[in-house]
Formats: C-alpha cells, sequence, structure tokens
C-alpha cells in the first residue's frame, strides 16, 4: 500500500502520513462538538474511517486538517440525526462592539488590571470548556486551531457571516468568563484599583 | 469617544476582531491601525483584545490531551477494515 503511486508523487504512504499526524487535532475538535471523551473517540474514528474510506477525495497539497475537520463535523451530524437530540443553532445577532464595551466595563471595575496581572491559560481552558455550542466549535476551530473564517465556514458548513457572529458572541462569552475569574482571584479586593476610564 | 480624520472609535472597535483576525482589505487594516495610533480611548481595548487572542492561540495545550490508546485504536480499526497495511 505504501507505494500506490497518485497524481505526481503523492503516495498512499505521503496520505497515512499526513492524515495520521492531525489526529491530535481532529481529536480537540471532536471534543468541542461532543464534550465527552468517550463520543470524541467514537467520532474521531468514525472521521478516520470515512477519511480512509475516500483518501482519494484528499487533495495533495491542500490542508489535511480542513478536510478531516469538515469530515469529523459531517459524521457528527449524522450521529445527531440519529440521536434525534437537538442542538440549538439559533445564532443571534453578531456583537463585535460587544467586546470592547464589556472591556470598557472592566477597565472601570478594575477586574483588567486585575486580569493583567493573572496567567489566562487555565481560566481560558476551563471557559472553553463552558462555552455551548454552536460558540464552542468556531472558537476552537478559528482561534485555537488558527483557521480563517472562510475555512471554518467551509468546515462548519454555515456562511462566514454566521462565523464571524458566533466567534464573537463566543469570544464575548469567554470575556464574560474571564471577567468574573478575575473577580474571584481578587487580591481580596474590590473595584479600588479601577480607574474610571473616558 | 474620540474622532479622528479616518474612522471614529465606534467603527474602528466594530472591526477590531476582524482587524485582528487578518480578515480585513489593506485598506481598511490602514484606517484601523491608523486610528489605534492615535486614539488613546482605543488602544487599550485593543491590547486586551490581542493579548486574549494570543493566549487563546495557545490552548491548544491546555485542551484535554488525546487518550494515548485512541492512535491504536484507530489504528486497528483501519486495518480490520483493510482500509490500512
Ligand atoms: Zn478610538
Amino acid at each position: 500500500m505504501e507505494t500506490v503511486p497518485r497524481s505526481g508523487t503523492f503516495t498512499r504512504g505521503d496520505f497515512d502520513k499526513e492524515v495520521l499526524a492531525r489526529m491530535d487535532d481532529v481529536y480537540r475538535f471532536a471534543m468541542s462538538l461532543t464534550r465527552d471523551t468517550s463520543q470524541a473517540e467514537d467520532l474521531v474514528q468514525e472521521t478516520y474511517l470515512r477519511a480512509f474510506r475516500s483518501w482519494q477525495t484528499f487533495q495533495p497539497g491542500s490542508d489535511a486538517r480542513r478536510w478531516l475537520f469538515t469530515i469529523c463535523r459531517n459524521a457528527f451530524l449524522r450521529t445527531l440525526e440519529r440521536d434525534r437530540r437537538n442542538i440549538s443553532l439559533d445564532d443571534g445577532d453578531p456583537d463585535a462592539l460587544g467586546a470592547v464595551m464589556l472591556h470598557g466595563q472592566m477597565l472601570q471595575d478594575g477586574s483588567a488590571d486585575r486580569l493583567a496581572k493573572l496567567d489566562l491559560a487555565p481560566a481560558l481552558a476551563d471557559a472553553i470548556a463552558k462555552l455551548n455550542e454552536p460558540f464552542r466549535s468556531t472558537v476552537i476551530l478559528v482561534d485555537v486551531e488558527g483557521q480563517a473564517y472562510e475555512e471554518a465556514s467551509e468546515v462548519l458548513g454555515v456562511p462566514i457571516g454566521t462565523v464571524r457572529s458566533r466567534l464573537f458572541r463566543g469570544r464575548r462569552q469567554l470575556q464574560e468568563m474571564l471577567r468574573e475569574y478575575a473577580r474571584d482571584a481578587g487580591f481580596g479586593g474590590n473595584a479600588s484599583t479601577g480607574k474610571p476610564h473616558e | 469617544m474620540n474622532s479622528h480624520e479616518g474612522l471614529d472609535c465606534a467603527s474602528a472597535m466594530a472591526r477590531l476582531w476582524d482587524y485582528l483576525d487578518g480578515e480585513l482589505t489593506p485598506e481598511k487594516v490602514a484606517a484601523v491601525r491608523e486610528h489605534l495610533a492615535e486614539c488613546a480611548d482605543c488602544l487599550p481595548h485593543a491590547r486586551f483584545a490581542e493579548r486574549f487572542l494570543g493566549e487563546l492561540g495557545r490552548c491548544k495545550e491546555c485542551q484535554p490531551p488525546m487518550p494515548g490508546t485512541l492512535r491504536d485504536k484507530v489504528m486497528s480499526t483501519l486495518r480490520s477494515e483493510g482500509l490500512m497495511s
């Protein structure tokens, strides 16, 4: 199987290597969709089965992660249909200014100052886990996996505008949670360090 | 809120995410950059947003790692289906 040639110099061996190397990324994405380790494992298995069955549809030189994420997302939607579980896909309005307004409030109540001194990584890991769908998968794709809006829109099968609005709302929710984290971290303090802004 | 010759604060901030995500045209990027260089109100928001995105981008490491056994499971499924040698 190693040496089955395909277009140009891309071989089946190259395919195996390329897609198998992406399993950690696919698992993270599967976790963002299912939020359950055993469901995520099943989803990764299903993704790889489908990927290997249709390996001829992979275009050499294209982004293997995007291809795998798309397969993963489709497989996930299939399970949803099968399980007849309902996930709200209601998106609401895009809210690009929301984050700025929130940060303005954080400057006023002192949480921005506290956040500046804190390690955000553990709080963010926690916050991502708490995000609801469809915001979580969008944030994972764009902000953690570094996919562009257009790539994420292909993977998720929604228009770019929907990706943006989900992303902005997801980020806003994350920042709300960071604000709480700053409050809890508190340094025994209240809002006294906050300088009025404007 | 300030109003500078190019963008006003609201329009600059409404484009902040797109700006930081690299999703704007070069002209719009220049307009936002110009506004941030001149506006002391907006700059702290942009700095915070930048740090926030930077930390999020490092969140790969803080996500739960893939179980060590999964890779073997996938490989053996692929083999049993005759999809891999
Ligand atoms: Zn401004």
